[in-house]
C-alpha cells in the first residue's frame, strides 16, 4: 500500500462521514453568548472631570439632575472611577473598566446590592472594578459619587426610557426570555410589565411627546430587527407599529 | 445604495465590526463544529467544544487584526479549545456505561467513524498528526496554510504528516492481512 492510497483511502472517509450539523441549542448558546455585555464606558456624569464606566452594564438612565439609574446584569462588574481628563480611548470596547491607568477609582459597589441594602462604601482608593453581584441588580448613582442599592431586577434590561409620570421603563430581558419592567422611584420597586411582542436586545427606545415609547430595532434571536412597538403607559402595553425598511441596532453603548 | 449599504454607514464602527464578526461565526459554524468533531471523534463533545472556541472568539474579537485571517484565526481557537478538552479527558476516570445502553444510540457519529477501518486508524494518531490529516484532506489546505493555522514551522507540519501516513498505512495495512 502506498501514500496514495491511504490519500485516497482519507478522502473517501471525509467525502462518506459527514459532520454533524451545528444544533440549534449551540447557535442560541452563541447568540446569547454574544448578548452578554462586554465592559464598555457609557457616558460622563454632568460634572467636570468625573466619568461612570461599567461592565456588564445592561441600561442606564438620568432620573433627575445627577441622579443615575443603572442596572447591571449578573456576571458583570461594576466600577467606577473619575477620570481627569475623560480619555477619549474609553470608548474603545477592548478597554475594560478600570484598565486605564488614567482612572482613579471614587467610589466602588462591592457586594450583591441585594445583600447590602441601602448600602455602599463612599470612597473606596482601590480596585475600581470589583466583583459583581451574584444576581441582577439596580443601582442608583448620585451626585455625591456613590452607589445606592436598590431593589434587584429580575431581567437583564438593555434599555431604559424615563416616563412623563418619573418611572422609568425597562425593556430588553434576556436570551431566555422577553421581559420588561416598570421601575417606580417613589417606591423604589420594580414591576413586570409587556412583554414587547419581539425580543429585542439593543434597540432604541425613545419617548414620545404623547408619553408613550417607541422600541426599535435592535438584535432579534438571530439578527437584527426592522420591528417597531409602542409602549403605552396607560394600558401597560407594547403594541406592534409600523416596520423600518431596513434593520438597525441602538448606536450608543 | 443598498439598504445594507446605508445601514453599515449609519451603525458605530464597533457595532458594525461586530455583525461582520457575528455573521462570519455564523456562516462558519458547521466548519468550526466538523473540525472539532474530527477531532475530539464525539457529537456532544464536538459542540461543547465548539461553543466554547466561538464564544472564546467572540470575547476575543478585537485582537483579530484582519477579517481576512478570520477562518485561520477560528481554527486555531477551536484546535487548541479540543487539545485541552483532550488533556482533561485523559485526568478524567472513565465510567463504564450500563450494558443496556446502545452507544449507538448516544453517539451515532462517533459509531459511524469507528465502522471505518480508516476512521478506527485515525483515532489512534496523536492528536497533531490527526489534526494536520483533517486540514489536509478534509479542509484540502495547503502544508503553508496549515502551518499558519497551527503556528507550527513547515516542516514540523510536514514531518507530522508523513509520520501520520506512515502510522495510517501500517494500521490498514494490518486491518488487511486480518482480514485475509
Amino acid at each position: 500500500m502506498s501514500d496514495r492510497d491511504v490519500e485516497r483511502n482519507l478522502s473517501d472517509f471525509f467525502r462518506n462521514t459527514a459532520p454533524p450539523e451545528p444544533s440549534v441549542r449551540l447557535r442560541e448558546a452563541l447568540t446569547a453568548a454574544r448578548h452578554e455585555p462586554a465592559g464598555r464606558r457609557v457616558g460622563a456624569m454632568r460634572r467636570p472631570g468625573l466619568a461612570l464606566s461599567l461592565a456588564g452594564l445592561a441600561a442606564s438612565i438620568v432620573l433627575a439632575v445627577g441622579l443615575l439609574v443603572v442596572v447591571a446584569n449578573r456576571g458583570g462588574r461594576y466600577g467606577v472611577a473619575g477620570a481627569s481628563p475623560t480619555p477619549a480611548a474609553g470608548e474603545s470596547a477592548s478597554a475594560g473598566p478600570g484598565e486605564s491607568p488614567s482612572e482613579t477609582p471614587i467610589a466602588s459597589l462591592g457586594e450583591s446590592p441585594s445583600a447590602s441594602p441601602g448600602a455602599s462604601p463612599g470612597a473606596s482608593p482601590s480596585p475600581s472594578v470589583v466583583p459583581s453581584p451574584t444576581r441582577d441588580a439596580a443601582v442608583t448613582f448620585g451626585p455625591a459619587g456613590i452607589f445606592k442599592a436598590i431593589a434587584p431586577t429580575e431581567i437583564n434590561p438593555t434599555m431604559s426610557e424615563l416616563l412623563p409620570d418619573g418611572r422609568v421603563l425597562l425593556v430588553g430581558g434576556d436570551i431566555s426570555g422577553n421581559a420588561s419592567q416598570l421601575y417606580d422611584p417613589a417606591t423604589g420597586k420594580f414591576m413586570a410589565i409587556g412583554p414587547a411582542a419581539e425580543y429585542h436586545w439593543r434597540g432604541t427606545l425613545t419617548r414620545l411627546s404623547d408619553g408613550r415609547a417607541l422600541l426599535v430595532g435592535g438584535f432579534g434571536l438571530s439578527d437584527q430587527l426592522a420591528t417597531a412597538e409602542i409602549y403605552d403607559p396607560a394600558t401597560g402595553k407594547f403594541t406592534p407599529t409600523d416596520s423600518l425598511a431596513a434593520p438597525r441596532v441602538s448606536r450608543s453603548g | 445604495m443598498t439598504s445594507e449599504e446605508a445601514l453599515a454607514i449609519e451603525m458605530e464602527p464597533a457595532v458594525r465590526d461586530d455583525l461582520d464578526f457575528a455573521r462570519r461565526s455564523d456562516a462558519y459554524l458547521s466548519r468550526a463544529l466538523g473540525l472539532a468533531y474530527y477531532i475530539l471523534g464525539d457529537t456532544h463533545e464536538a459542540e461543547d467544544a465548539t461553543q466554547e472556541a466561538m464564544t472564546r472568539a467572540w470575547k476575543a474579537r478585537r485582537s483579530l487584526r484582519q477579517i481576512e485571517s478570520f477562518d485561520a484565526w477560528i481554527d486555531r481557537i477551536v484546535v487548541n479549545t479540543c487539545r485541552e478538552r483532550m488533556r482533561h479527558r485523559r485526568n478524567v476516570r472513565e465510567i463504564a456505561l450500563p450494558e443496556d445502553v446502545e452507544p449507538e444510540a448516544i453517539d451515532r457519529y462517533g459509531a459511524l467513524l469507528t465502522r471505518d477501518s480508516i476512521g478506527r486508524a485515525l483515532g489512534e494518531l496523536t492528536l497533531d498528526q490527526r489534526t494536520v490529516v483533517i486540514l489536509r484532506y478534509w479542509r484540502d489546505l495547503s502544508l503553508e496554510q496549515i502551518a499558519e493555522r497551527l503556528g507550527w514551522p513547515l516542516g514540523t507540519v510536514k514531518s507530522r504528516l508523513h509520520y501520520a501516513l506512515a502510522a495510517l498505512r501500517e494500521r490498514l495495512e494490518r486491518d488487511e492481512s486480518e482480514v485475509l
